[in-house]
């Protein structure tokens, strides 16, 4: 580590990031700028915003198909656990029930449903979210802090095709943005 | 929620008295049709069974839909729900067929002791010798009296009536005078309302479905039937929705939002009436004491396993899976095709709850559609009558624009 050292390129441009006063600002400003016809975009904010989702454009997620494989799963392992388990591993007959009951199934058939549903929500949310993340080049924007009090973040990324530090800080300023900034990623040499 | 367009005036919201007054024909000239059927086999000995049976399952059909729906009304002003004022006014609609219910009990009242095989049970507590049934029954003796039966049916069917009228009147008032208060008494009297409906709903299910083996006993019964209740009256709340909106009623009023939403509640109560189905069943199957088990040997034996598991496909396996997808809630066909299946399942659902317990082997007697066809028929007719009476929503409830600009996001 000690041979390594981070500094800031001129070039390495990260995107132009904008604050807004409020939610609804916001949300105004991301159609705005998108009707500009930039892309990649992200908004960064304190807590979730109604309708953000539909504004930014964003495809439905893939998670609750994730959840529901998780689900499917559970109820099969435990049907098939319980089947065998109670079936041929170790016959033993409860309450002068036969041997296989699958009345007796319900219950814990439901608790790995909900075990495993729930393990694939928190992990499959993390998986998609790419979380933890203990970086971003916004972390390199003074106020950026404030992204988690008050403050109401749009930035527009270097990645877009219609990318110009120009044309971002002007629709940026047009739609209402101020401390209007240009982020550098640092790069490690 | 953000500027929303409240302007009605495009919005197709008053069914024209001819048209109401015409579906109201058809459904009720079935209906007097089925109650006519129904009825003419009560007098006959032979067919009293089979007719009775038919006509308590027909009975309690519809009065689980009216007052589910007076119920339904009743809970969005208990949680000042917004969301819901769109389609409330459908709710009150079907929750002003309450004072119906009243008139179809009459033939339960008069041959009660036909089908509720207590009421011929004279001397319990001073038999001479005592039997399995008089020693299940010792401990009932002080609820299973004929006086304090009619006495809480005339309190049910009261509270009923009163209840459901309460809030269609109410709410029909607001869409002339627009005066607040009137959704301020609505909402005040919520709570006593939702609170003696779980319990007559509860009660009458003991009194009049469960009565019919008066040795067995669950407490999960009430819950039982609540459960069915709730599930059913979502579904034809969502239903109707969807079909007055197929022909053109209340476009840019209702939205995906409000389906989804109700499609959200459908499929919770699915979950929920299975649950209440299995927890009830699973206890006493656990246990395995034969005075209980016997009860759901009587709905497993002799053909009945079919229905069993035809219960278990179609009013919940295939609602279940079927309302999971969020694009399935808010699919005009799908989400009206599952409403419908729940309507109808729901009366499965009670044919399966009673008629095992007095017909051996698994059928069905045109009496069992006779009778449906029946009180179905009159309630639909009532109810299309009431919804050609008022707009299809309450068009000056304070909430309305909330709940039209609403979003699930």
């Amino acid at each position: 580590m000690s041979q390594k050292s981070s500094v800031a390129l001129e070039d390495n441009v990260f995107g132009v990031v904008a604050e807004y006063k409020s939610p609804g600002a916001l949300l105004e400003a991301v159609k705005a700028v998108r009707q500009a016809g930039f892309t990649a975009i992200d908004t960064y904010t304190p807590f979730p915003i109604h309708g953000m989702d539909k504004a930014m454009g964003l495809r439905p997620t893939i998670l609750p198909y994730m959840v529901l494989c998780g689900g499917l799963t559970g109820v099969g392992c435990a049907i098939l656990l319980q089947w065998w388990m109670n079936g041929f591993d170790y016959p033993f007959i409860i309450g002068g029930k036969p041997i296989i009951s699958y009345q007796a199934y319900v219950p814990i058939g439901f608790e790995l449903m909900v075990l495993l549903s729930a393990l694939t929500t928190v992990f499959g949310l993390f998986a998609l979210c790419r979380l933890p993340q203990p970086y971003h080049p916004l972390f390199t924007h003074e106020r950026f802090a404030r992204f988690s009090d008050d403050g109401f973040f749009l930035a527009i990324e270097a990645k877009d095709p219609n990318f110009s530090e120009a044309r971002a800080r002007e629709a940026l300023a047009a739609a209402g943005g101020t401390e209007i900034a240009v982020v550098r990623d640092i790069v490690e040499t | 929620m953000s500027a929303m367009n409240t302007d009605l005036s495009a919005a197709r919201l008053q069914i024209p008295a001819g048209v109401a007054n015409r579906w109201s024909m058809v459904f009720g000239g079935i209906g007097l049709l089925g109650l006519a059927a129904t009825v003419s086999g009560f007098f006959s000995e032979s067919t009293r069974a089979e007719a009775l049976s038919a006509y308590l399952v027909a009975f309690f059909y519809v009065l689980t839909l009216g007052v589910g729906a007076m119920f339904f009304a009743a809970l969005q002003h208990l949680v000042g729900a917004r969301w819901s004022v769109v389609p409330r006014r459908i709710a009150e609609n079907y929750g002003a067929f309450t004072p119906w219910i009243a008139l179809l009990f009459i033939p339960i009242a008069v041959f009660a002791k036909d089908i509720l095989p207590w009421m011929n049970i004279e001397g319990i507590k001073n038999a001479e010798y005592k039997t399995a049934v008089t020693l299940a029954m010792e401990s009932k003796t002080w609820y299973l009296t004929v006086p304090f039966f009619y006495g809480r049916a005339a309190f049910y069917l009261l509270f009923w009536a009163f209840a459901g009228l309460f809030y269609y009147r109410n709410s029909v008032a607001v869409d002339s005078t627009g005066d607040a208060h009137t959704i301020l008494k609505m909402r005040k009297a919520a709570p006593v309302v939702v609170i003696l409906f779980g319990l007559t709903l509860s009660f009458a299910s003991f009194d009049w479905l469960m009565g019919v083996d008066p040795t067995w006993a669950t407490t999960m019964f009430g819950v039982y039937a609540f459960a069915g209740t709730m599930i059913s009256t979502l579904a034809l709340v969502t239903g109707t929705a969807r079909t007055l909106h197929g022909y053109g009623y209340m476009e840019g009023v209702i939205n995906d939002e409000h389906y989804h939403d109700l499609g959200k509640l459908m499929f919770g109560f699915t979950v929920f009436w299975a649950y209440i189905a299995y927890s009830m069943f699973m206890l006493i199957w656990y246990a395995n004491l034969p005075e209980e088990t016997v009860w759901y040997r009587k709905h497993w034996e002799n053909g009945w396993s079919t229905l069993t598991w035809a219960l278990i496909l179609l009013h919940f396996l295939v609602p279940f899976f079927g309302l999971m997808a969020r694009n399935a809630k808010r699919h005009p066909v799908i989400l009206k095709a599952i409403a419908y299946l729940i309507v109808v399942m729901h009366w499965v659902d009670l044919f399966w709850l009673v008629v095992p317990l007095v017909r051996e082997h698994m059928s069905f007697t045109w009496y069992d559609f006779a009778a449906v066809l029946g009180t179905a028929g009159l309630f639909f007719g009532v109810a299309a009558r009431t919804f050609g009476k008022a707009a299809l929503v309450p068009i000056k409830d304070p909430y309305l624009a909330d709940s039209m600009g609403y979003d699930n996001g």
